[in-house]
């Protein structure tokens, strides 16, 4: 036993001894002091205010991308796009195509301005980013976590992870996904494609561009409200959340609500003309508007109706697992 | 049939997936059904989310809950307890010569003195226990060695909070993720439920085809998916599962019934656009850096 403790004492006094020496012998080297940063990269990183313009063609397409900030951008009458950066990076435009015929920016990227060698983002980020673009301008927006307010251009296309959309006076259509966070798109017109995973869509007064622009709203677990939406095709699919259309089916409109867990309300004029297929499993259905009924299954899970308002133009299919369907007198 | 309310304590264990299939099944079906249990647990969603966000960089991914970690350190601990004496003594002197200058000086003479006066010490009445009589001893039967190096006293210290336990830890960030990987291949195992085992029922292999196909893409990457993501997706599926569960048996039941068909492709669909939507929500996160 004492063996094995003179063992151990040898070893840890061996141990001591070169660490003692070690430490004497190889004093550690004093750190060189800090190179001063390039004066762009300084630039860049430090949160600052930004004025930037650059003249565009009419019909510009703008590209960016933002990883935090509020996002204002909205259309003016001057062909140029005008990008101010409140406490933020600073932001770089790049022309990516020109108009042939006037040499202007029809294509444009904007960035943030950071040092060629730094390993850092590239998109926007500020307290708040405004844009003013020319009205016929298209939009295409990808972000991170930012509250966008998008008024009076010709298109968007917009795709956040978390944050809130709101779009407004949009000519040519929307196509718009925010995974966590509400939409609301108010009079606009064109090809609307909506889709959100947790968060709420809001539909307010939209029309279709041309003849078969369609209407698709879809969110997993948000509610879906559509009013005064006239387009002649519209789907619209919550799965836990309720379904609510405000307004009319037009002669020949398909229409297709769908839920699984939520109920789905429609609040259409006592004159409508349409037919509803509905299939609502362990749900129920309930109309205030009377109709002509045209097939019922009553079987437990798979209960189904068809019924018709009025010469039955329109078709409308709705699908619950187990919500509701409402049918309710509106204006 | 509604049953009792859930306490707050399950859904705690939900969110930290600690729940059986079984039990994940029948707590979604009860918040299905259940307004106030549904309220309740939103509420304590938010809460638990509020708090992971306000850890934010510690917890920025697929972070295993404080029970995981529970575990992990009991791993560790068994996993220490089965090392050999040399496997310790190496690993000690290893930690030894990974401190530099002063502080190894300092944890050396420390030693010595110990060892010296263990020396000088004559206690024939009390055997001298050995380290390696230690490892095997059980936790709380043996008390922590005042000659123990930090790696093996930390065994004892339950872990105070997760930046703590890394780096209190030996576990290596690989080995954090495998562990965490595998939990999320388990977690998606329990994702493709409602048809394992089962036969097919026509018309569905297609979507269960693109489910399949879309749960590998998750869990081939499952570190990019923030823990609130995480959350919200393993609640959506299961409420999801739950819906094409009691659809399948319609189904089953009325073979012919094309409305209950309806439904159930439905369901299928929304499974989809789910997980699509989590696929789409990572390719956008890796684009934007």
């Amino acid at each position: 036993m004492k063996f094995l403790i003179a063992v151990k004492i040898i070893l840890t006094l061996i141990l001591a001894f070169s660490f003692a020496a070690a430490n004497f012998a190889q004093t550690p080297p004093q750190l060189p002091p800090p190179k001063p940063l390039p004066r762009q990269a300084i630039s860049a990183e430090r949160p600052a205010n930004y004025e930037k313009a650059i003249p565009t063609s009419a019909t510009v397409n703008l590209k960016f991308c933002v990883s935090e900030g509020e996002v204002q951008l909205n259309g003016w009458g001057r062909d140029e796009i005008r990008v101010f950066v409140r406490n933020g990076r600073e932001p770089m435009m790049k022309t990516l195509e020109r108009d042939p015929k006037s040499e202007k920016a029809a294509w444009l990227l904007i960035g943030s301005q950071t040092d060629r060698d730094a390993v850092g983002s590239n998109c926007l980020a500020a307290q708040t980013i405004e844009l003013d673009v020319p009205y016929a301008a298209s939009v295409d927006i990808s972000g991170r976590s930012a509250g966008i307010v998008i008024h009076a251009v010709r298109r968007a296309k917009v795709t956040i992870v978390e944050g809130s959309l709101r779009l407004r006076n949009l000519s040519a259509g929307v196509t718009a996904e925010v995974f966590q966070g509400d939409i609301l798109v108010e009079a606009s017109g064109g090809p609307i494609w909506l889709r959100s995973s947790t968060g709420n869509i809001t539909a307010i007064d939209l029309k279709p561009g041309e003849t078969g622009d369609e209407f698709h709203a879809k969110t997993n677990s948000g509610a879906i409200s559509m009013q005064r939406v006239i387009h002649r095709q519209i789907e619209a699919g919550s799965i836990f959340g309720s379904v609510v259309f405000d307004g009319r089916f037009l002669p020949g409109g398909l229409y297709d609500f769908k839920t699984t867990n939520g109920s789905v309300r429609l609040r259409i004029p006592l004159a409508t003309s349409g037919t509803i297929a509905a299939a609502y499993g362990f749900g129920s259905f309930q109309s205030d508007i009377p109709y002509k009924l045209l097939a019922e299954n009553n079987t437990g899970g798979g209960r189904s109706i068809v019924v018709q308002f009025g010469t039955g133009d329109a078709t409308v299919n709705i699908t619950t697992a187990s919500g509701s369907i409402a049918i309710e007198r509106g204006q | 049939m509604k049953t009792e309310c859930l306490e707050i304590g399950q859904f705690q264990v939900y969110l930290d997936g600690e729940l059986d299939s079984a039990s994940i099944t029948a707590f979604a079906i009860h918040l299905g059904e259940c307004e106030k249990c549904a309220m309740a647990f939103e509420q304590a969603e938010a809460e638990s989310l509020k708090v992971l966000s306000a850890l934010g960089g510690e917890l920025d991914t697929l972070v295993p809950t404080q029970r995981l970690w529970e575990r992990i350190s009991s791993e560790i601990q068994s996993d220490n307890r089965r090392q050999s004496f040399f496997g310790r003594l190496t690993r000690s002197i290893d930690g030894l010569i990974s401190l530099e200058g002063v502080a190894a000086a300092a944890v050396a003479i420390v030693v010595v003195i110990f060892g010296l006066m263990h020396f000088y010490q004559e206690q024939p009445d009390v055997p001298t226990p050995s380290l390696a009589s230690n490892s095997v001893a059980s936790p709380e039967a043996s008390p922590p060695s005042s000659g123990n190096l930090p790696l093996e006293t930390s065994d004892d210290l339950p872990p105070i909070s997760n930046r703590d336990f890394l780096a209190s830890s030996a576990l290596k960030d690989s080995e954090i993720r495998k562990i965490v990987s595998q939990r999320a291949v388990q977690s998606s195992s329990r994702i493709s439920g409602p048809f394992r085992g089962e036969a097919q029922i026509p018309g569905e292999e297609s979507y269960i085809k693109a489910i399949r196909g879309l749960e590998r893409g998750i869990v081939a990457q499952p570190v990019s998916l923030s823990v609130s993501g995480r959350l919200s997706l393993e609640r959506d599926l299961n409420l999801i599962d739950a819906s094409i569960r009691k659809m399948r048996k319609v189904v089953r039941r009325n073979p012919q019934d094309l409305s209950a068909r309806r439904i159930l492709y439905a369901a299928y669909q929304d499974k989809i656009d789910i997980l699509n939507s989590a696929v789409r929500r990572q390719d956008l996160m890796a684009s934007i850096r």
